[in-house]
């Protein structure tokens, strides 16, 4: 992990990632209030007793937030794990079979990507009701494109090499070809591509949740903090402005861990 | 031009063809989307709760009472005649309703492209070429910043300071209707200062990407050996910069462009519904609101239709451009 | 063997500062002389520092790499006190390179008459009508068949052979004493490699074109060269005739 090192900005960027990940984990011990605790003292300013301020029903932000950041990072978690898992499989066999399975899949995928994501997803989301679970599975649904293109790219440059040749001439089956020698190979890529699909996937949830079609309270997700701050931005800006920031520096920190894997992976 | 057009008539043929799989593809996802609605299926086409002749017309028109397959064509039969179903409320035509928000989405758009890569192209050369370099770097730091910004906050972020505080832009609309009988170049310049902000949002948003890509381009094309030999000829460092580098570097250019397009419109979506911008984006989002299904389906399928065609045009216009694909192989 | 010399190298130093901290002395104190007319040859394996010592009297080294002493003497100037504007006159004029792949030398998206032009627009003070006249008449010179058609052609529609006899065209076309070849014939076969050395044997004869020819095909090089200097690690070990 030298080049990574090397990469200050990706190091600073792993450590914030770190700690945020820590205080997500640990929101139900270090959040100073309930979440969902309404409070007297509404629309208060940042203070020493409410890092955050307040908002619209006297709740602490500092405290949703530290909610908010466990509903932002599972989802960018699930969901692109669905994708990289999703995009893999359609990779693999398009790659291993070729001929009309290849062709097949990689129209499918010329399709998906001509659809404007966003609003695929919302009005998918129209039709069902709008859950933590389903904003999960239909962004990773949406986004396994690039990762399959990836993969298949891959299986192809090492289904040519002879050693494959040899592993089947001794009877090896071939799944397990692909597995063997085609994972490793594959792993790098895909851990970059994954990175930026994570950056998507949280940007992607927080939108939906902005719209009220993400994250539904009591929940509170960055992105449906931002929906309720909308009718305050004069009064009480910093409803608007903290989970935002909470959002850009989450994203920003993926991404430059994102170019930090690429240098060292040399992807 | 047109002698190009010309020699080119096979391969613009293949293109051309090329998309009807597209078509095929999105026509039927779309439709399969829209089978996921509840409730009565002729409350896809048309506002169930008109009179009972209307419903008949609409089962037979668009094949309810058939196997869901056989309404698979139906459906492609009426959208091939422009008939994509009737929108609920205002009860017009779907395809009429999105026509007439289409310009407004073209202009957002097209402006917000025209300034990404104003900005991106001299970014991302100059960043190539002093690589490693104080501008390099914070070109960096600022494309990053662009890239992790949710939309929607920027959007809030820049109406915060510019309209509220600041006053200069109206936060929201196309136009002042007050300046409804003003000269053109007034309702111009009023546009303008509509589009303003949300030109901004878009663009602090896009150029990031296009940025990075013309930067890596560029490195790419520097190192080249063509380059080096430019130099051995003695030629001026502008006219190596401009002359060789530049037009090889911005080729692929044309095709990450094609790339972009359905990111745009994507942004659109939600940059139009937050500056209440009459476009197709937040005619879309307000179908979503409303559960308007005809009008949903219909700007899913005229968005994507839009995607593919934007392809196409970068695609041929990059094998215009690069004079290996126009002329051809060896003679 | 005291004709007038093309150009002499005294002592000439090139290293590069890599990022580890290492100093690859790429040319490590060499020195050569090459008379009008002759062709000298610089040999041996690769890495062996000779193709940095083409950059280096082109003053083309980039970084991490310099120039770190030596002189380059060409008609009683010194090429290293020359400054980057004179310099940029003499590359392409008086000193010209060539290289081993004529393709990727050549850029795709220009015709070859355009690029042919370029170097007597900058040096020669001519218009682009007369350079594209010229550049054309240098084409033929060059045996390229067809001239007026392969002016309007790019780089891909012409043969491997071809191009290299363009880079030739271009690199002459300002009247060059001195032509670095890069190894020029590495990349084209055979034939084409035979009929390229009597093109630059031509020019030789007619122009009196001196010519430094880097190669690592010592057979070549003791074909038509008039003296071979064989490098090894950034230094001349042997000199033969």
């Amino acid at each position: 992990m030298r080049r990574f090192r090397k990469n200050k900005a990706a190091v600073a960027a792993l450590t914030i990632l770190f700690l945020m990940v820590l205080a997500a984990v640990l929101a139900p011990f270090i959040a100073p209030y309930d979440p969902r605790e309404l409070g007297v003292t509404a629309l208060q300013a940042p203070s020493f007793s409410h890092y955050f301020g307040t908002d619209d029903f006297g709740r602490d932000i500092f405290s949703r937030a530290l909610f908010g950041a466990r509903i932002s990072l599972s989802v960018g978690v699930v969901a692109v794990s669905i994708s990289v898992l999703v995009g893999f499989f359609f990779g693999m066999i398009s790659g291993y079979f070729g001929g009309f399975i290849e062709a097949f899949i990689m129209r499918f995928v010329d399709v998906m990507l001509s659809f404007p994501s966003i609003f695929l997803i919302l009005a998918v989301q129209t039709m069902l009701t709008p859950n933590i679970y389903n904003v999960m599975a239909v962004i990773g649904l949406t986004s396994w494109m690039g990762v399959s293109r990836l993969v298949r790219a891959e299986v192809l440059s090492v289904k040519e090499r002879p050693y494959i040749e040899a592993a089947r001439a001794i009877g090896a089956s071939g799944p397990r070809i692909m597995l063997r020698h085609i994972l490793p190979n594959v792993t790098a890529p895909v851990i970059v591509a994954g990175t930026l699909g994570m950056a998507g996937a949280i940007l992607t949830e927080s939108a939906l949740s902005f719209l009220g079609l993400g994250v539904q309270p009591p929940l509170s997700s960055w992105g449906n903090m931002l929906q309720d701050s909308q009718a305050y931005l004069r009064d009480a800006p910093w409803m608007s402005l903290i989970p935002g920031l909470l959002i850009l520096i989450t994203v920003l920190c993926i991404y430059l861990v994102g170019e930090g894997l690429r240098e060292e992976l040399g992807g | 031009m047109w002698d190009i057009i010309l020699k080119m008539r096979s391969h613009v043929f293949k293109r051309l063809i090329s998309i009807v799989p597209l078509l095929i593809g999105i026509s039927l996802i779309s439709f399969f989307v829209m089978h996921l609605a509840p409730g009565d299926p002729t409350a896809l086409f048309a506002d169930p709760s008109v009179d009972p002749g209307e419903l008949l017309r609409i089962r037979q028109n668009w094949g309810l009472d058939r196997p869901v397959y056989i309404q698979y064509f139906y459906w492609v039969k009426n959208a091939l005649r422009g008939d994509l179903g009737t929108a609920y409320i205002v009860n017009r035509p779907v395809l009429e309703v999105i026509a007439e928000r289409i310009p407004a989405t073209l202009l957002l758009m097209g402006t917000s492209l025209f300034f990404i890569l104003l900005i991106s192209i001299p970014l991302g050369v100059i960043s190539a070429y002093k690589k490693g370099g104080i501008f390099d770097n914070l070109v960096s730091v600022l494309s990053f910043a662009g890239m992790s910004m949710p939309s929607f906050w920027l959007a809030l972020m820049l109406m915060l300071v510019f309209s509220v505080q600041l006053g200069l832009f109206p936060a929201g609309g196309m136009s002042d209707p007050l300046l409804a009988h003003a000269s053109v170049f007034e309702k111009s310049l009023d546009t303008a200062r509509h589009m303003a902000l949300p030109v901004l949002t878009m663009v602090i948003i896009g150029f990031a990407g296009l940025t990075r890509y013309v930067r890596s381009g560029t490195l790419e094309v520097l190192c080249q050996n063509y380059i080096k030999a430019a130099r051995a000829k003695g030629l001026p460092e502008h006219a190596v910069l401009f002359k060789h580098a530049l037009r090889n570097s911005l080729l692929p250019l044309i095709t990450i462009l094609g790339m972009a397009i359905p990111d745009l419109f994507a942004g659109a979506f939600i940059i139009e519904t937050i500056f209440a911008w009459p476009g197709m984006g937040r005619l879309g989002v307000g179908a979503i609101f409303s559960r308007n299904y005809p009008l949903i389906m219909g700007v899913v399928l005229i968005s994507s239709f839009l995607i593919i065609i934007g392809n196409l045009a970068a695609d041929l216009l990059y094998s215009a451009a690069d004079p290996r694909i126009r002329t051809g192989r060896k003679d | 063997m005291n004709r007038a010399k093309a150009i002499e190298i005294e002592n000439l130093k090139t290293y590069y500062n890599c990022d580890s901290g290492d100093v690859v002395k790429a040319v490590d104190g060499v020195s050569f002389g090459i008379g009008k007319g002759e062709f000298f040859a610089l040999t041996g394996p690769s890495g062996c520092g000779k193709s940095t010592i083409g950059f280096s009297v082109m003053r083309l080294i980039q970084k991490p790499g310099s120039i770190i002493s030596g002189k380059m003497l060409m008609d009683g100037y010194d090429l290293m006190a020359l400054t980057e504007k004179e310099m940029r006159k003499v590359r392409g004029a008086r000193i010209s390179m060539i290289f081993q792949d004529p393709f990727t030398s050549l850029n795709p998206v220009l015709t070859i008459g355009d690029q042919v032009a370029e170097a007597p627009i900058v040096h020669l003070n001519i218009s682009r009508v007369e350079a594209l006249e010229m550049a054309e008449s240098m084409l033929k010179k060059v045996g390229i068949d067809e001239p007026a058609l392969r002016m309007r052609q790019y780089p891909h529609q012409l043969s491997g052979g071809q191009r290299q006899r363009v880079m030739i065209a271009m690199a002459v076309s300002c009247g060059a004493e001195l032509l670095i070849a890069d190894e020029p014939t590495t990349a084209l076969d055979v034939t084409t490699q035979a009929s390229i050395m009597q093109l630059l044997e031509g020019l030789k004869a007619e122009e009196g074109l001196s010519v430094l020819f880097i190669t690592h095909n010592i057979k070549l090089a003791e074909k038509y060269c008039d003296r071979i200097a064989v490098m090894s690690r950034g230094r001349i070990i042997q000199r033969m005739k």
